[in-house]
């Protein structure tokens, strides 16, 4: 069984995405905040495989959301970390992404 | 509303972050052994240096920095890595594998003493400073992984914890620096 935590604000967007990723042996769990999102992480249901965040708003500082993100979802008794994707509908900065990719993070450009 | 199409790329970088992450799971992270101080047209002999080890993730090298004991530690740990071995049998192999006993004495003109012996009181130790190490990178390299899942502690039986290291290993070895 394969475990995304989705965090996506836009309701189209996150339901387009559950769609396209869903398989029988899947399971989607989605929440439209970033504190919703941390409480998840750091649960005892946790063991996700992985962390897609939709980073499409311009306007949020999501670097420092992220390393939130990033520290809740550590959690050695819950085994290995999950893994992040941030996608975005607008187009980011080279240093946007850069960013990310120090962190460990993964970026796509929906185009 | 994004079309399916414009997923398409978001669903390919997902398959590649499973991938990885399934490999991860499977065999552990890659680290590079960089080996020096050979004689020429020979590779892993006695008297050779275990130079550096670094940790290759996503194309680059984050080099670990390890005292001259916890890098002789990682190479027998590499060179041992599919069967978990006690505090006793870590002496006991490295004793007696000329590799370490004579680590770094192709150096001996240059009046340098590169060996260290490793005493099973002290394995322990040595595990949890290499642990601490590989977190460290791996927190450096964003490479989301717990250390003690590289470095795994494993009942032997008898009361006694083996350690194996879960990992891909590469050696390789440059002659002059």
């Amino acid at each position: 069984m394969t475990k995304y935590l989705l965090i996506d604000e836009d309701d189209n967007h996150a339901g387009c995405l559950a769609s396209r990723l869903s398989r029988p042996e899947t399971r989607i769990e989605r929440v439209v905040s970033a504190n919703e999102a941390m409480t998840r992480l750091r649960g005892a249901a946790g063991g996700y495989d992985l962390v897609i965040v939709n980073v499409s708003g311009n306007y949020e500082p999501w670097v420092p959301i992220l390393r939130k993100l990033l520290e809740a979802s550590r959690q050695p008794a819950l085994g290995t970390m999950p893994a992040f994707l941030c996608v975005s509908t607008a187009r980011r900065s080279p240093e946007f992404e850069l960013q990310l990719e120090r962190m460990g993070l993964r970026y796509v450009f929906e185009r | 509303m994004s079309s399916n199409d414009s997923l398409g790329s978001v669903v390919d970088k997902v398959e590649l972050l499973l991938a990885e992450r399934r490999q991860l799971s499977a065999i552990g992270p890659q680290f590079r052994i960089v080996h020096r101080l050979r004689v020429p047209g020979t590779e892993c002999m006695p008297g050779e240096e275990v130079f550096a080890v670094a940790l290759v993730y996503r194309g680059r090298e984050f080099y670990l920095p390890l005292s001259r004991v916890l890098l002789l530690l990682f190479d027998y740990l590499a060179r041992h890595r599919r069967i978990a071995q006690s505090s006793a049998q870590i002496e006991a192999g490295m004793s007696a594998d000329t590799f370490y006993a004579e680590h770094g004495s192709n150096a001996v003109a240059l009046g340098t003493r590169l060996t260290r012996r490793i005493s099973r009181q002290c394995v322990k130790e040595y595990v949890k400073r290499l642990r601490r190490v590989l977190a460290a990178t791996f927190d450096k390299a964003g490479l989301r992984i717990d250390p003690e899942e590289v470095l795994l502690s494993q009942p032997t039986g008898l009361n006694q914890v083996g350690y194996r290291l879960r990992a891909q290993i590469e050696w390789v070895h440059i002659d002059a620096l």
